[in-house]
């Protein structure tokens, strides 16, 4: 257990390393210094020395490449160019709630919606209700969140006024609708097919046909032989979709207008706000491992197989 | 033997910790069909590929038609290797799906440098010398039986003349009856085109029926080499009694005299190999002997004569039991 | 022969048997007439009544009439015409970043699987670190690189490559992100496929035959790669898409006034208020399209290889 946990840690740490060269490169490779604001208002050099020196701006490449890692490693992200008394940190604090709620809120609602909807299709194998939920799992794959956002806002908020068009009051408004719900389609989807299939290839294991046979109702079934077994794979996809809720965040954001960290990166792409870029893209890509990390600790602890697998 | 076409010297094969080869010696005379035998996993494909290089040895030697190929770069053993090919065994997997017949028996000869009028020339009477017609040369191989895909691959073999052709158990994926015709196109081949066979196989009854002689291997090393008739008529290591007296024949029942000689449980995997003689983990005979202590310490080396080597320390034990026993005779 | 060792019969052709596999699945025909009714858009917008480019201030934000089927935008110009010029963006982008990405990818998996060792190690533990990564960030980043350094004044050796920028309205740039960062399934599907096809006995045939390394790699390898590389395909393009309108979408992508689906969605966006249409037929135009080409890709994969559409999770 513990070694699987530090080997899974280790192989996190050249992932992170690679994102983080790339990122840096790319933001270096950009031209503009990160002290002119338009060039409009050249700074003053005896700031723009003490700027340099406070972030190694004046040293070598690879040594602001180790610094701004070292940094990075403390939680110091540095400064916002485009507004400089806000540090990437302040940022992160005051943006990236709204948007870890909105993410967890719509995961939540694909694995809740998504497992009985999945099993429903598995079970009944009526083929209205496959149709239905094929139609439902095809679309939620193939839909952009930006086309599944635009289109429910148009209908749901200006054609029937059911919710708001524009604007953030909270979780528990009017207002998240429509973000939750198009950031969770993808992965409701792929929770169905996915919890459909495995339920599927359950129901046919010998110990479930001789459950059924010695006259087990179904439900204590479902719930005891063939809903753990079948959860593996779901929740595995389910975690593999975290990645794309959080880049979804970036088109429901900016189109339902929603304060929150997708909508600034977007901005800080804009204006070509570096450190904010690199910051931000660092943080997704902790997220991104965590999650991964915490989906194998999941399969692992569900699954005895991948425990054996793992030792090997 | 006076001439040597193919020398193998202390081949060892290793992946990772097991070793699929381990130290194998032999030499291949001009004209003569060397069996190779063993059960599944002793490290006879293994062996056989090493031999063509297609898998480099991890030491050793391998000489053919007086090149040390195993001193060659790529670009060198390319070509001392020509004369040396091999038919597969499965003849499903060895032709590739997307190609026509013609251009997989005339493959060889385009990277040989024929051109394409010879090319043809040559294809169709491949296909001739192996029984199909020269009109096939333009289906693919998913029109064609399993029989006469190996009859394909043989062609492909036959393509640039070589002198030694590794059949690595021709014969195992094809039904019994196709088996026979098989046996007998290689023999004819081999007959007409005065070719050398290193003949990898389970198959007793086959190998009886093609080799000159026989070498028997386990766990990745040969336990007994002799001419065909001597090995059948009087083995001089335990598992090969134990393999001989496995051979069904038609008429006679099981018998107990058959058990006494019969292999107990499953070869040990070649990762944790058994010390001393690694056969006597599964030996009838050291039990007969009362297990003594040498065989479970002492790795046996090869001995015998006039070309009949056996690797067991109580080989000459052996003899007078086969005497007592009218099956073994009889599978014989 | 004997009876044993029949010869299978011979099948029928390709074009009979596809076009059987058309007419039964209704779904894929509607999909089929659907991307030819994008591509005749894309192809012919030039013959369209309206100019894609033409202002016309009079008729500001006009909602779908006779005159102007879809209505016009903000700057009064024709919807139609605009989402065909933006649908000739999305294919050519989609064409050309597919080739682009998918070359890389044949090219790095086949190398991998085929070197081994060493070199495949280090391969693939880039390739993972990608994979574990979001592309839609990776794609934005690099966009951003690109438009960084060619969309402003760039000189030197820089300069033919920003002009060439500047022509292609950004076109370039989204090209060269999508082709550079999109291969990484397709480097992992090859890898697999090659690293199967490596052993196979045909390929120990030809080596004993004396071929060269290129020679396998032509003759067995990347033939029989074929079918896993339009796998490959199927998921590629759509993905070009969806990322193409992506990155206009945030503005790293198409510069205006080029029209594109995704610059469209953006600007649609701040009018969704009053002139909903402006939001909800660039959305419709791509949602519908990523749809047809998902649809096609499953019957063309499950025509393909039906094992790997099975096995095929969360890929995209």
């Amino acid at each position: 257990m513990l070694s699987f946990l530090i080997k899974r840690i280790l192989s996190a740490i050249p992932t992170l390393l690679i994102a983080y060269t790339l990122v840096f490169f790319i933001a270096h490779a950009t031209p503009g210094s990160p002290w002119d604001s338009g060039g409009n208002r050249p700074i003053e050099p005896s700031i723009k020395a003490v700027l340099d020196a406070k972030y190694n701006l004046d040293k070598p490449l690879y040594v602001q490449y180790t610094s701004y890692l070292w940094n990075a490693l403390r939680g110091d992200f540095g400064p916002s160019y485009r507004d400089r008394t806000q540090s990437v940190n302040d940022i992160v604090a005051r943006f990236l709630p709204v948007s870890l709620k909105l993410g967890a809120a719509a995961m939540l609602l694909a694995v809740l919606l998504g497992l009985p909807l999945g099993a429903l299709a598995a079970l009944t194998r009526h083929p209205a209700v496959d149709g239905l939920i094929r139609m439902i799992s095809t679309l939620g794959i193939s839909m952009p969140t930006y086309v599944v956002t635009s289109i429910l806002i148009v209908s749901l908020g200006v054609g029937l006024g059911l919710v708001p068009t524009f604007g953030w009051k909270g979780l528990f408004t009017a207002s998240s609708l429509v973000p939750i719900f198009s950031l969770a389609l993808a992965p409701l989807a792929a929770v169905i097919r996915c919890f459909r299939t495995s339920m599927l290839e359950v129901m046919n294991l010998d110990f479930v046909r001789t459950a059924r046979a010695k006259g087990m109702k179904p439900l204590p079934i479902i719930i005891h032989h063939m809903g753990r077994n079948a959860l593996i794979p779901a929740i595995t996809v389910a975690g593999s979709y975290a990645a794309y809720v959080l880049v979804g965040s970036f088109f429901v954001e900016s189109i339902a207008g929603i304060p929150g960290f997708g909508r600034y990166f977007v901005l800080a792409i804009a204006a070509r706000d570096y450190p904010v870029i690199i910051g931000t893209t660092l943080i997704y890509a902790v997220i991104v491992v965590v999650i991964n990390l915490l989906v194998d600790l999941s399969y692992f602890l569900l699954d005895p197989r991948a425990r054996l697998e793992q030792g090997r | 033997m006076s001439e040597i076409l193919l020398e193998a010297r202390d081949i060892e094969v290793r992946f990772n910790a097991v070793r699929a080869v381990d130290g194998v010696s032999l030499t291949v005379a001009p004209g003569e069909t060397l069996a190779i035998v063993g059960e599944s996993g002793c490290g006879k494909t293994t062996l056989g590929r090493s031999l063509a290089l297609l898998q480099r040895p991890t030491s050793g030697k391998v000489t053919f038609n007086g090149a040390e190929l195993t001193a060659l770069s790529d670009r060198q053993l390319r070509q001392a290797r020509r004369q040396l090919q091999m038919v597969f065994q499965d003849p499903y997997a060895s032709l590739d799906p997307r190609q026509r017949v013609g251009e997989i028996v005339g493959e060889p000869l385009l990277i040989a440098g024929v051109d394409r009028a010879t090319r043809q020339k040559r294809v169709a009477e491949l296909l001739d010398m192996v029984g199909l017609g020269a009109d096939m040369a333009q289906r693919l191989p998913r029109e064609f039986s399993g029989g006469q895909r190996q009859r394909i691959g043989i062609a492909r073999a036959l393509a640039c003349e070589p002198k030694l052709i590794i059949c690595d158990e021709p014969l195992s994926a094809l039904d019994v009856s196709i088996q026979a015709q098989i046996v007998n196109l290689l023999i004819d081949l081999q007959r007409r085109l005065r070719l050398t066979y290193v003949f990898i196989s389970h198959d007793l009854a086959v190998v009886r029926q093609m080799a000159s002689r026989v070498a028997v291997m386990y766990l990745g090393r040969i336990v007994e080499i002799a001419e065909t008739e001597q090995l059948f008529s009087a083995p001089r290591h335990p598992y090969t009694v134990a393999l001989l007296s496995s051979v069904p024949t038609l008429g006679s029942g099981p018998s107990p005299v058959a058990e006494d000689f019969l292999l107990a449980g499953d070869p040990p995997s070649p990762s944790r190999v058994p010390g001393g003689c690694r056969f006597h983990t599964r030996c009838w005979l050291s039990g007969k002997l009362g297990h003594p202590e040498r065989c479970a310490t002492q790795a046996p080396v090869s001995t015998g004569e006039g070309g009949h080597l056996a690797a067991c320390h109580f080989s000459d034990e052996i003899a007078p039991l086969l005497s007592t026993s009218p099956l073994l005779k009889g599978a014989a | 022969m004997s009876v044993l060792d029949l010869a299978p019969p011979r099948d029928a052709g390709m074009v009979t048997r596809l076009w059987r596999f058309i007419r039964h699945n209704p779904a894929l025909s509607l999909a089929l007439a659907f991307l030819l009714l994008v591509l005749a858009l894309a192809l012919f917008s030039s013959f369209l009544p309206h100019d894609a480019y033409r202002q016309n201030v009079l008729v500001r934000n006009s909602g779908p009439s006779l005159k102007y089927w879809l209505g016009t935008d903000a700057l009064g110009r024709d919807m139609v015409a605009r989402l065909a010029v933006g649908a000739r963006v999305s294919l050519t982008v989609a064409v050309a970043s597919t080739i682009i990405a998918v070359a890389i990818g044949v090219l790095v998996g086949t190398i991998a699987a085929y070197a081994g060792g060493f070199i495949d190690n280090a391969i693939m533990r880039f390739v993972d670190s990608m994979y574990a990564f979001p592309d839609t960030l990776f794609a934005i980043l690099f966009a951003a690189l690109i438009k960084g350094q060619l969309g402003g004044d760039a000189s030197g050796w820089m300069a033919p490559l920003a002009e060439a920028y500047r022509l292609s309205g950004g076109l370039l740039g989204v090209l060269l992100t999508l082709g550079l960062t999109g291969w990484v399934t397709t480097s992992r599907l090859v890898r697999a496929q090659v690293l199967s096809l490596k052993h196979a006995e045909y390929v120990l045939a030809c080596r004993l035959a004396g071929a060269s390394h290129w020679f396998i790699i032509r003759k067995h390898l990347l033939p029989n790669t074929l079918p896993v590389i339009l796998i490959a395909v199927t998921f590629v393009v759509p993905n070009a898409i969806l990322l193409e309108a992506g990155l206009s979408f945030i503005g790293v992508g198409i510069d205006p006034p080029t029209p594109s689906w995704g610059t469209m969605i953006a600007s649609g966006a701040q009018s969704i208020q009053s002139y909903p249409h402006l939001l909800v037929f660039p959305a419709l135009a791509i949602g519908l399209t990523l749809l047809a080409l998902n649809v096609v890709g499953d019957a063309l994969r499950d025509l393909l290889d039906p094992a790997v559409s099975a096995s095929r999770g969360a890929a995209t």
